[in-house]
């Protein structure tokens, strides 16, 4: 009944597959559990991406929940002919998006981060930099700069902040991530090449003189 | 001639850029890696947009990765067996309570923070809900402690003779504590059983129920079992959900097999097992791994 172990952390790609197959079929024939399964297999991975893509935890807990209550409300719809954890993307990325979407018609990203300001002796403060190192990592702490390069990533727009998610912090490949997003494999390429530099772009502005 | 060379250089330069994002990422074939790589040690432009795209590159690889929250799983089976059907569509306006309040609240004003939004809306809400209550429903002076069930309703359903078990070891010793042979009911289906009780005992003192709702109840054994000693624990209408690293239990008790099992503690009292497993059998516990690679102690109702 309990085939195997909690799949916490993601295996290869082909066995991650062959255990989503089973949960899946196992899910579909009635046993609740196996649901459960692939909630534990995939919430680090949605969440952790809802957060990167909303910069708000509050925000993508919320949102990753919604995820796994629509897997499981239309996993009886899943043909199989994409990857499940390519349609797990998918779903996410289409929640983010209209999270965010409804979020930024309420302007709610004035006065929110999802690492929150630096509290300095002058009170507290959204992370910048204020001197003339060309490289921005070398004059912030590791904790700052993350905090700054959240801050960044909030302010591209939405297909370029998905884009570089899935790749740099997803780990997906240009293959999928072109499943995932509906995308020609050049147009994602390109969209990367130009996400990247907008990125490296606005954290080169911030270290600016 | 000079225009010529640096058309060509251009156009290099062109396919190079094309190649880059791949570059980065290692995802090239050794022949176009060394190509780029052969570009990049004379074209200083080039160069530095490589350079470029492995920063933001290796800056986001970097970010250190948010963790679920521990009861994420329990938070997202909540949501599933709350929501109605067909309420998550994908398109749908967000559901999250903060949200909702944002909806309403640009009419009345911009707060600075939305959280003090939030707690200013549940002020003016409770405060209108108890003036036009108190108006309503004036205060009444006398507050009816009801047990969570009714002691007529479970006399009744005693004298039904519910339960359909055969009492285990561990009803014997019980009822060798608690005196002798004819306390040991010989069928526990039949109304006889109940008699001799309801003479010994006040069914109305709070003492004779020591737990009073099922879910008390099933909290009792469970904190009663050395195995869950620092899992953390859900308390649920019918019993608890158990949660350790590895593991998620949903252990619930019917409410006839909670009459039953209060009947039990009164005929054998109430020293309760310390194992999960042998509660099971006793008191008709279901157990159900809502994830569990390996169960430690057998399932049987599932």
């Amino acid at each position: 009944m309990f085939a195997r172990a909690s799949g916490e952390t993601s295996g290869s790609e082909g066995s991650e597959g062959d255990d989503d197959a089973v949960f899946i079929e196992r899910f579909l024939a009635g046993d609740e559990g196996a649901f459960n399964q692939l909630v534990l297999a995939y919430k680090n991975r949605v969440f952790n991406l809802c957060c990167r893509f909303l910069g708000n935890q509050h925000e993508a807990e919320d949102v990753a929940q919604e995820v796994f209550v629509t897997l499981y409300r239309s996993l009886k719809k899943f043909r199989g002919e994409s990857s499940f954890s390519t349609w797990v993307y998918r779903i996410t990325v289409n929640h983010c998006k209209n999270r965010l979407k409804y979020l930024s018609r309420r302007q709610y990203f004035q006065s929110s981060s999802l690492e929150g300001p630096i509290e300095t002796e002058e009170g507290e403060v959204y992370p910048s930099i204020q001197d003339d190192s060309p490289n921005p990592e070398e004059s912030l702490s590791r904790r700052e700069l993350d905090a700054l390069v959240q801050e960044k990533i909030n302010e591209l727009d939405s297909e370029h902040r998905m884009v570089i998610l899935l790749r740099d912090l997803g780990g997906l490949s240009y293959q999928e991530i072109a499943r995932v997003l509906d995308l020609k494999e050049g147009t994602v390429k390109s969209r990367i090449h130009r996400a990247r530099l907008e990125l490296k772009d606005k954290l080169g502005k911030e270290s600016g003189p | 001639m000079n225009l010529r060379k640096d058309q060509r250089s251009r156009r290099k330069c062109r396919k190079i850029m094309a190649l880059l994002v791949e570059f980065v990422d290692n995802e090239l074939d050794p022949e176009r890696a060394k190509m780029v790589d052969d570009h990049l040690r004379v074209c200083s432009s080039c160069r530095q947009e490589c350079e470029d795209l492995k920063t933001s590159k290796e800056l986001i690889s970097s970010l250190p990765e948010h963790a679920a929250p521990a009861d994420f799983l329990i938070a997202v089976r909540r949501r599933i067996s709350s929501e109605p059907e067909g309420s998550e569509g994908i398109e749908k306006a967000p559901e999250s309570v903060p949200g909702r309040f944002r909806n309403v609240l640009p009419f009345l004003f911009r707060p600075p923070v939305p959280q003090l939004a939030l707690a200013a809306s549940f002020v003016l809400v409770f405060t209108f809900a108890f003036m036009l209550g108190r108006h309503l429903f004036p205060i009444q002076d006398v507050l009816v402690a009801s047990p969570a069930i009714p002691l007529t309703a479970s006399r009744a359903s005693l004298e039904r003779g519910t339960d359909e078990a055969s009492p285990a070891a561990f009803h014997e010793r019980g009822s060798e504590l608690s005196g002798g042979p004819e306390a040991r009911p010989s069928s526990f289906g039949e109304p006889a059983d109940i008699q001799p009780v309801s003479t010994r005992y006040n069914l109305d003192s709070p003492m004779v129920y020591p737990y009073q709702t099922p879910s008390e109840f099933v909290q009792a054994l469970i904190r009663n079992d050395p195995q869950f000693k620092n899992a953390e624990i859900y308390p649920q209408p019918q019993g608890a959900l158990i949660h350790t690293p590895l593991h998620l239990y949903e252990i619930t008790i019917s409410n006839t097999a909670f009459l039953r099992a209060q009947r039990l503690m009164l005929l054998h009292g109430t020293k309760l097992p310390n194992n999960i497993t042998q509660a099971q059998t006793i008191y008709h516990l279901k157990i159900s791994a809502l994830l569990s690679p390996l169960l430690p102690v057998q399932i049987q109702n599932r």
